[in-house]
């Protein structure tokens, strides 16, 4: 239950974040990352799926594009090897950096293959945010401790 | 199940989506977004407005403060420009004034003296005026004063108590004046005499005289004041006095005296 509050608490603030700070809608994306490094894939994807759904809704020219990349970039965020340290700000950029790439490459996938019209892939507005991403992780860490007492990467 | 093997998971999640997105339910998505929006942003807009006002406040005060220095700058502008407007009026009356008495006195006798009013004293105003001109200024008693009053030209008054500085102008319409007039449509002579009203009097005039209200009445030559055939005023009403072979005729003069800023004195 605590669990599902904290969620739930956490989706809407990074909606509404996103929504103020619209030019960089990517709070959602460094959550489900984060979630998927620190909590493993099914954590990472079930968070993904419902971000994905929920920023579908205010964001997304078609309705379930992001419910599936973001489901996808939770999932493989989980499948990361235990041998890379999540902690490390340049794995942390690294893997935020490849996330965006998968995100918007599927995202380009699936309005190509559901919309016929194809969308546009840029990242250059992604690089100030991708490179301050350890910022954030630290953030969502601190804001989990908050809630729970441990931070167990399970993966 | 799911978490020890998330691909299944994952796997149903993806089918969710694709189905979401076989079904194009785009067109609702869009309206609930509107409204999303709407209860999201409109909100936040107010908050935004107002932290964006307090952060102005500063800025407002001081635009306030300066837009009030300006007002108060403009107002005494104002007043100083209406300060300046009531003084060319009266400049250009006092212009145009003079410019009739200029135009005037070109066609009059160069030995006139143009003196100014500077007394109209509330009791007396049927009975004197105070000139500034007296002795020093070639001025006597007894000289005829004439006024000029709407394009009109007429008898005032004469001088009484002359002296260095200042005159007395005895007004015709005074109970003691008496000035030898003459009606010009019958060339029928009498007296005008004042009343100290508005109006004066003409006496002596024969009752068969056939004379009419409108008549012009000017000084005669009997006077040894005033010139011959200047205007007095209009007969204005006309009565029988009596048995008595005489009748008398309200006048109204046409220079009212207490209206006038300058004189003419011959």
């Amino acid at each position: 239950m605590k669990k599902f509050l904290f969620y739930f608490i956490t989706v809407v603030i990074i909606i509404f974040l996103e929504i103020l700070f619209s030019k960089f809608s990517v709070f959602g994306l460094f959550f489900i990352i984060f979630i998927g490094l620190y909590r493993g894939s099914y954590s990472g994807c079930t968070v993904g799926f419902f971000i994905g759904l929920i920023e579908g809704v205010f964001f997304a020219t078609t309705f379930g594009t992001l419910s599936f990349s973001y489901s996808i970039i939770g999932y493989l965020s989980g499948r990361i090897p235990k041998r890379i340290d999540e902690e490390n700000p340049l794995a942390q950029i690294s893997i935020v950096f490849l996330g965006v790439i998968v995100s918007q490459v599927v995202n380009l996938i699936i309005e190509v293959l559901f919309t016929g019209i194809p969308g546009i892939f840029s990242i250059t507005w992604l690089i100030v945010p991708v490179i301050i991403s350890p910022v954030f992780f630290l953030i969502f860490k601190k804001w989990w401790l908050l809630w729970f007492d441990r931070l167990d990467v399970d993966r | 199940m799911y978490r020890k093997n998330p691909i299944v998971l994952l796997s149903l999640y993806l089918v969710i989506s694709v189905i979401i997105l076989s079904f194009n339910i785009n067109p609702t998505v869009k309206a609930m977004r509107d409204f999303l929006f709407y209860m999201v942003v409109t909100p936040y807009s107010k908050v935004n407005y107002a932290a964006s006002s307090v952060g102005n406040l500063g800025g407002n005060i001081k635009e306030m403060v300066n837009s009030h220095q300006e007002v108060l700058e403009l107002k005494n502008q104002n007043q100083k420009l209406l300060h300046d407007l009531v003084k060319l009026k009266t400049l250009e009356i006092e212009n145009r004034r003079l410019t009739e008495l200029l135009g005037y006195k070109r066609n009059i006798n160069r030995k006139t003296v143009i003196a100014r009013i500077i007394a109209k004293p509330p009791q007396q105003y049927y009975k004197s005026l105070i000139i500034d001109k007296g002795s020093e200024d070639g001025l006597s008693d007894n000289r005829a004063v004439f006024g000029f009053y709407k394009g009109k030209f007429g008898v005032v008054g004469q001088l009484t108590n002359v002296e260095k500085n200042v005159s007395m102008v005895l007004t015709i319409t005074n109970r003691i004046s008496k000035v030898p007039a003459r009606i010009v449509s019958c060339a029928v002579d009498g007296i005008v005499i004042g009343k100290e009203t508005s109006e004066l009097e003409m006496i002596w005039i024969p009752s068969d005289a056939e004379i009419k209200i409108g008549d012009e009445v000017v000084s005669s030559s009997a006077s040894d004041i005033f010139p011959s055939g200047i205007p007095i005023g209009i007969i204005v009403s006309i009565n029988q006095t009596g048995h008595l072979p005489f009748k008398k005729a309200s006048i109204k003069p046409y220079i009212p005296a207490f209206q006038l800023t300058d004189v003419f004195i011959e």
